[in-house]
C-alpha cells in the first residue's frame, strides 16, 4: 500500500508535475545561457543560481500537497486501507522523489544552457559539474524538510507554510549574521574549521550525509507521533 | 445475530462541542440511519468508525475487530462514501478509478462498470464538470466496486435533487438483498431514513437518544394534539416536545400508555414521523438551555 500511495500522486498528478519540472528545466537553461552570454563569473552569479535551485526545487516538492490541499483527496486516501505511518512515509517518500527529479532537471537544464550558450566548457561552470554540490543542495533541500513535515502533520498545509517561512527566515538571519561577523564570530573556532574543511571531500560528505539521515529518521517518528492522533 | 458493527461509550471532547459515551450496535444484513440535526455529532461518529477521526475513550468493533488494530484489513472491507465527493477533479472517472483501484486486492472491474453503466456516467469526462448528482454516484461507484461487505455513507443524499436521490435509495435496498452486506448512513434528510432504515440512531447534542428498529421507533413515539385547557405544569411533563398555540397544542410523548392515562379520549394520537422526533427533542434541548 505505501508503494500505491506514492505512486497514486505521481499517476494522477503527472502532468503538473511535468509542467513543473518544465519550468525547473527552463530557469537553469535560462540562467545559464545569459551567464555566457555576460561571460559571468562563478560568483555571484552561481551563488544566485544555486539559491534559485533550491528555493525553485522547493516549491514544487510541495506541488502534490497544493493538489491534496485544493481537492481534499487526503480525506479520501485516508478512508481507504492504508495505515497512518504510511500515509507519513509515502509523504516523505514523494517528497525526496520529487526533489531528486528537480535537482536532476536543474542539472539538465544547466547542460542545455551552456550547449545553446556555446561553451560548455567555460571554466566558471566547473561548479556545476560537481557532484558534491548537487548532492549538498540535496542534502539542504531534504533538511528544510525534516522540519517542515512534522509542522505540516500537525498544522496543516496552510498554517504549517507560514511558519516554515518563518523558521526559514530565522535560518537565513542568523546565517547572515554570522556571515556579517564571520571574523569576531568564528576566530576562536578558526583551527577547527580549517581542519574540517581540510579533511577528504568525500569522507565529509559521508559524515554530513550520517547526520542527515539521523536527523530524517527523528523527523520521520516526530511526523507519525504527531499524525497518529490527529484528526483528519 | 452477529453484529457487524458494535461501538461501545465513545467519547471525543471538542471544548465547545462533546460526544458523550456513544453507544450503539448494528446487526449484519441490515440498513442503520444515523439522523440527528447539523452538528449533532453524525459526521463526527462516522469519522470515527473510519479512524479518521480519534476517539478518546470507548471502543468500536468492526466485523468483530478493533477498529485500529486491524484497521487495514477492516477498510479492505469497506465502501466508505464522504458526504462531499474528494476527487482530483482534473482527473476523469476513469483516471480516478485507475488511481483508487490499486488499493484494493478485491477490485472488481466488472461491477465498476456496471455501476458506471447503471448510473449513467461517463469515464471520459472530467471531473470538475460533473453535476452534484454526478459526483456522488461517482463516489459510490468507486467505493462499492470492490465487493465491500459494510458500506458507510456520510449525508450521502444531502443536496441531491429528489429523483437522484430516489435513485440512490433505491440502490440502497437493491443493494441488501445481498443478506451478507449493511449499511450506515447518515443524513439529516428524515424521509430518506424512513424509506430504507431497518434500525435507526438518533443522536443529538453530541448524545443517542435511540437506538433501534424503525418498528420500535414508530412504536414508541406518538403525536398528540389537544386543546389548551387541558395542559398545566403537570400534564406537560408527559411530552418530549411541545408546542402550543391559539388553537390547542400538539406535542411529542415517547410514553403513549402514559399519556393516555392522563388525556383519555380527550386528545387526538397520530404516528409521529422522524421529523417530528427531530423536532421535539430540539424543542426541548432548547428549552432546557
Amino acid at each position: 500500500m505505501l508503494l500505491q500511495l506514492l505512486l497514486k500522486d505521481f499517476r494522477s498528478n503527472w502532468l503538473y508535475q511535468l509542467f513543473s519540472l518544465a519550468i525547473l528545466f527552463s530557469i537553469s537553461t535560462l540562467f545559464i545561457y545569459l551567464l555566457l552570454e555576460e561571460n559571468g563569473s562563478a560568483d555571484p552569479e552561481l551563488l544566485i543560481y544555486f539559491m534559485a535551485v533550491i528555493l525553485s526545487s522547493s516549491i514544487v516538492s510541495l506541488l502534490f500537497m497544493v493538489m491534496d490541499e485544493l481537492h481534499h483527496t487526503d480525506k479520501f486516501f485516508a478512508s481507504l486501507p492504508v495505515t497512518r505511518n504510511q500515509i507519513v512515509l509515502a509523504k516523505y517518500g514523494t517528497s525526496f522523489i520529487q526533489i531528486l527529479l528537480a535537482l536532476i532537471v536543474h542539472f539538465l537544464g544547466a547542460l542545455f544552457g551552456a550547449y545553446l550558450g556555446g561553451n560548455i566548457n567555460y571554466p566558471e561552470l566547473e561548479i556545476i559539474y560537481n557532484p558534491i554540490l548537487w548532492l549538498s543542495t540535496l542534502i539542504v533541500l531534504l533538511f528544510f524538510k525534516s522540519y517542515a513535515y512534522p509542522i505540516y502533520f500537525k498544522f496543516g498545509l496552510s498554517k504549517g507554510l507560514v511558519i516554515q517561512v518563518i523558521i526559514q527566515l530565522v535560518i537565513f538571519m542568523i546565517f547572515v549574521a554570522i556571515m556579517v561577523n564571520y571574523n569576531k564570530f568564528w576566530h576562536s573556532f578558526q583551527e577547527d574549521i580549517s581542519w574540517v574543511l581540510n579533511q577528504n571531500k568525500w569522507k565529509l560528505l559521508i559524515v554530513v550525509l550520517a547526520f542527515f539521515l539521523l536527523i530524517m529518521k527523528g523527523s520521520i517518528v516526530l511526523s507519525i507521533k504527531v499524525f497518529k492522533n490527529k484528526d483528519i | 445475530m452477529s453484529n457487524i458493527l458494535e461501538v461501545l461509550e465513545i467519547s471525543k471532547d471538542y471544548g465547545d462541542f462533546r460526544l458523550d459515551d456513544v453507544s450503539f450496535s448494528l446487526p449484519k444484513g441490515y440498513i442503520m440511519g444515523l439522523i440527528g440535526p447539523n452538528g449533532a455529532g453524525k459526521t463526527t461518529i462516522i469519522k470515527m468508525i473510519m479512524n479518521l477521526v480519534m476517539k478518546q475513550s470507548g471502543a468500536i468493533k468492526i466485523f468483530d475487530k478493533d477498529h485500529q488494530k486491524f484497521e487495514v484489513e477492516i477498510k479492505k472491507r469497506i465502501g466508505f462514501v464522504y458526504d462531499t465527493p474528494n476527487h482530483y477533479e482534473h482527473l476523469n472517472l476513469k483516471q480516478f478509478k485507475n488511481t483508487v483501484a490499486p488499493f484494493y486486492e478485491n477490485w472488481d472491474e466488472s461491477a465498476f462498470k456496471d455501476f458506471v453503466h447503471r448510473f449513467n456516467l461517463p469515464l471520459n469526462k472530467k471531473l470538475k464538470k460533473f453535476s452534484k448528482g454526478m459526483a456522488m454516484k461517482s463516489s459510490i461507484a468507486i467505493a462499492l466496486s470492490h465487493n465491500a461487505d459494510f458500506i458507510i455513507m456520510d449525508e450521502p443524499t444531502s443536496g441531491l435533487d429528489p429523483v437522484v436521490r430516489r435513485e440512490l435509495l433505491d440502490f440502497l435496498r437493491e443493494l441488501m438483498q445481498d443478506e451478507n452486506k449493511s449499511i450506515l448512513f447518515s443524513s439529516h434528510i428524515t424521509t430518506d431514513i424512513e424509506q430504507v432504515a431497518d434500525f435507526i440512531t438518533y443522536v443529538h447534542d453530541g448524545k443517542i437518544i435511540f437506538s433501534k428498529t424503525k418498528d420500535d421507533v414508530f412504536e414508541q413515539y406518538t403525536i398528540v394534539k389537544g386543546g389548551n385547557d387541558l395542559l398545566n405544569d403537570e400534564t406537560r411533563k408527559s411530552f418530549v416536545g411541545i408546542r402550543a398555540g391559539e388553537f390547542g397544542f400538539e406535542g411529542l410523548t415517547k410514553d403513549r400508555g402514559f399519556t393516555e392515562n392522563i388525556f383519555g379520549k380527550n386528545v387526538i394520537y397520530d404516528k409521529a414521523s422522524l421529523e417530528d422526533i427531530m423536532f421535539y427533542t430540539n424543542l426541548r434541548s432548547k428549552n432546557n438551555r
